[in-house]
């Protein structure tokens, strides 16, 4: 009955867990759970009383039957949670494998990023290549895993940085760059929270040459004032060719772009205002940050060249607060444009071609990639005709007051993430032609069917309090990014509960983001995953949108966008998991030494900050204070990948 | 190298670098990307009624042809032309800046019209919640007290960012963090120089 109901769609999701009270009870084993007794639990409980308090754990140890825990890890490196002082600040130390989930639990972790050739299985090549691997930035560190295996994944080293705070971190796709932030955003706490000797570098970015996974080095820093980067990404280019000779005889180009959230202030003085999205060139990039130069060679190529900026212009927003919260690149599937996906908090989500950097540096971005905006959403009109126009598909109707009032779940756009392949009716070209439905044709050049292949982006915002409202998952048909529009929104199912006990129709934030939307990634056939704090990982399904939209005359016209749109689509919930510590633990809190105090974002286990999908079908979810679950949800399971977990 | 002098002690220099620290940086985690903005068109202002904070920076950007005088009832009267009432100059394709500046505005609904050639086109409504536009994370009274520091990130976010959401509100604060922070480092470096001349005695 149970998966029956999954299948067939019919509801939010047909599941569940035991009832709240019973939660405990089945941790050291949910595979003997009886299926009839599974009910819906609504994990978001708003108000502490003797029923609830957010810090229990076990009150937390809740997901879908779906859902089901495939590994984790707390990690601890090598028995010690900071590394010896010879190796401060400059390089990283082997971890062993002993200490996996046998001492304490450093804590303090937040965003995860994954690369690997996952669809060969991570296999390692006789030329050394290959192979999949985490990194995860944990304020003042990161750590590197295999996770060629998802049901064991190995910590393989730890980087320890005596500046903080390292809230985001990218690889490049072979795995052998990483590039950090260290953000000053509280100025009082954050210049050296962990550490006892003085240090500058609030504001920078490092690259840290991963070639060893054992022995992460750091090989070039630069400081970016006054508060650093809140967020960046890096996309090497092998197909420009700058004007400068010297740098036109490399290969490939190394591109970052970073976000300033501050990018009304003076850099150093200078009188220069930059713009919220910065991007940089890396002449001789990969070769000159080799650490076994010297330091004179690597002195002459640790620089970088500010090559362009971006900022939405005021006349296409409805006014609010503006500034760049994230960018994403990516390669829209069907235009091959290279694309940032940004987040513009009150302007919205942002679509800006950075496919041909110019010849000659912009750095004040006057024209690039400024002018090369091609797309936007907001929920308001944006422009007094055309598609933003009052008439045109790409938005919502909203009033500018309304678009800005997050009470109603609008506004902060904090976080967007666009699929990396087109979707036809719950599938996509990663399953073989054999399980196309015949709406989808032959592909995304059916003459008749093509229409049904959408491309989309979600976008969330965040919020750090809202007595009304979690925050709508919006998803934005950008199949043209010049033409981007809404077919479907969601939010945490189930109804709230006020402090005097009646109930609210939606769940809403108290305070202390406990329940916003943070960040997520896209999976395939329409899957979302998305991290909400305390409310855990969610995952829902946007692979049939596209038929369930209810267009006014009954004809999908998505050159007319919103304005042809009855009724949006459903979001369909999947199902969720709350991290809550290894099942196979009796109390890992006190067992690992979860910080249930002195911890930095939250002491409420789970408090998810981030995750990654890997295609082969698993959730890697960075819990802020116990670290990385490994997680596989039943609509995930691919059976050339069977990786069970192997703790049960 | 020293300068002739006596140097610090390390627990001077301490204190010394961490105060330098905090005054070098606290201006920007208070102010940065924090601004909010207004879009005057030519037949319409965006938004026409939000929320702020006192000690936020409200922008009026004009996008418009034409120029554009923004006046602002400061003292909450409902007038705009009074002794205490503000105002700024946006021209065609430009923008002006206001200062919710705590020691002139008042909690309350604030009325400002946009004019031109001294006819008011458009009303908005500015409502000052009562909030200190201030990133210490103690205003944030949802985190449980006796937290050390690493605990207290949410007066920006547990993600660094501002908290924007209307009608929530953290708790009440008048001194800058930064200005609490001066006073107590200076305690501090006096009781350190106190104590280094009692041992020196």
């Amino acid at each position: 009955m149970l998966f029956s109901c999954v299948e067939s769609r019919a509801l939010l999701l047909c599941i569940i867990m035991a009832a709240a009270p019973l939660a405990g009870c089945f941790g050291n084993d949910d595979e003997m759970v009886v299926e009839e007794e599974w009910q819906w639990v609504d994990p978001v409980t708003e108000i502490e009383d003797e029923n609830h308090s957010h810090s229990d754990i076990m009150q937390h140890m809740l997901k879908t039957p779906n859902a089901r825990l495939i590994d984790y890890h707390n990690l601890n490196c090598d028995g010690e949670v900071k590394p010896p002082a010879e190796l401060d600040n400059t390089a990283g130390r082997p971890c062993e494998a002993a200490y996996k989930n046998a001492a304490p639990t450093p804590g303090d972790n937040s965003e995860i990023s994954i690369e690997g050739n996952f669809m060969d299985d991570c296999e390692v090549y006789a030329d050394g290549s290959g192979g999949c691997y985490a990194y995860v930035s944990s304020y003042n560190q990161f750590e590197i895993l295999d996770i060629s295996k998802p049901n064991n994944i190995t910590l393989l080293s730890t980087y320890y940085a005596e500046v903080a705070r390292i809230i985001d971190i990218k690889v490049t796709p072979d795995n052998n760059w990483v590039l950090i932030n260290h953000e000053l955003t509280n100025s009082e706490l954050d210049p050296i929270p962990n550490d006892d000797d003085a240090n500058s570098g609030l504001n920078r970015l490092d690259v840290i040459y991963v070639g060893d996974k054992s022995e992460p080095i750091k090989v070039a820093e630069w400081n970016n004032p006054p508060a650093g980067f809140h967020n960046q990404d890096v996309h090497v280019y092998c197909d420009w060719q700058p004007a400068n000779p010297v740098w036109a005889q490399e290969e490939c180009h190394l591109f970052l772009f970073g976000a300033d959230p501050y990018p009304e202030s003076i850099e150093g003085g200078s009188g220069t205002f930059y713009k919220g999205t910065q991007i940089f060139y890396v002449p001789l990039g990969f070769e000159s940050w080799l650490p076994t130069q010297t330091d004179e060679q690597q002195n002459q190529s640790r620089e970088i060249v500010r090559w362009g900026g971006y900022s939405p212009e005021p006349e296409t927003t409805c006014g609010g607060t503006v500034f760049n919260h994230d960018n994403v690149y990516f390669e829209h599937p069907k235009t091959g444009q290279k694309l940032l996906i940004i987040s513009y908090w009150g302007a919205g989500l942002r679509i800006v071609d950075v496919s041909n950097p110019p010849d000659v540096p912009d750095p004040e971005g006057f024209s690039w990639p400024q002018d090369y905006e091609v797309g936007r959403w907001l929920g308001c009109p944006t422009a007094d005709d055309g598609w933003y126009g009052p008439d045109g598909g790409g938005h919502a109707g909203m009033s500018a007051n309304e678009w800005l009032d997050s009470a109603q779940g609008n506004d902060n756009i904090h976080y967007a993430v666009p699929f990396d392949h087109l979707v036809c009716n719950g599938i996509s070209e990663y399953d073989p032609v054999s399980a196309w439905p015949t709406t989808c044709g032959s592909g995304p050049d059916d003459a008749t069917y093509g229409v049904n292949w959408r491309h989309y982006t979600i976008i969330a915002p965040e919020y750090g309090s809202n007595d009304n409202h979690t925050g709508y998952i919006w998803t934005i048909d950008t199949t043209d990014p010049a033409e981007p529009f809404l077919v479907s929104k969601w939010r945490l199912p189930g109804e709230g509960t006020l402090e005097n006990g009646s109930k609210h129709p939606q769940h809403y934030i108290p305070g202390g983001y406990i329940y916003s939307p943070h960040n997520g990634d896209t999976g395939t056939d329409g899957h979302v995953y998305w991290a909400h704090y305390h409310a855990g990982t969610w995952l829902t399904d946007h692979g049939h949108v596209w038929e369930d939209i209810v267009w006014k005359d009954g004809v999908a016209k998505p050159e007319e966008g919103w304005q042809a749109i009855e009724e949006l689509a459903e979001t369909r919930t999947l199902g969720y998991f709350l991290p809550s510590g290894p099942y196979w633990i009796e109390n890992a809190t006190a067992e690992l030494e979860y910080d249930m105090a002195d911890c930095w974002a939250s002491c409420r286990i789970p408090f998810d900050w981030g995750l990654q999908y890997d295609p082969r079908g698993f959730v890697y979810i960075s819990e802020m204070v116990s670290g990385i679950y490994v997680v596989q949800f039943d609509e995930d399971r691919d059976t050339r990948f069977d990786y069970p977990p192997l703790w049960q | 190298m020293s300068m002739g002098g006596r140097s610090g002690t390390p627990v001077e220099s301490l204190l010394l670098g961490s105060l330098l620290l905090i005054l070098l940086a606290a201006p920007v985690a208070a102010d940065g990307g924090e601004t909010y903005w207004v879009i005057i068109r030519e037949s319409r202002v965006e938004p026409t009624q939000f929320s702020a904070e006192l000690n936020q920076t409200v922008q009026f950007n004009n996008v418009a042809d034409s120029n554009r005088t923004i006046r602002i009832d400061v003292d909450g009267d409902g007038q705009t032309n009074g002794s205490a009432d503000d105002g700024c100059e946006a021209v065609a394709d430009g923008h002006c800046e206001i200062r919710l500046d705590a020691a002139n505005w008042s909690v309350g609904d604030h009325l400002v019209e946009v004019v031109e050639n001294g006819i008011v086109l458009f009303e908005l409504n500015i409502d000052i919640d009562g909030h200190s536009h201030s990133i210490d994370p103690a205003d944030d009274d949802s985190i449980p007290a006796g937290h050390s520091h690493d605990d207290d990130h949410h007066g920006t976010g547990a993600d660094g960012e501002a908290d924007e959401t209307s009608g929530s509100s953290d708790s009440q604060r008048t001194l800058p963090s930064a200005v609490v922070s001066v006073i107590v480092f200076a305690c501090l470096l006096v009781v350190a120089r106190v104590g280094l001349i009692a041992r020196e005695q």
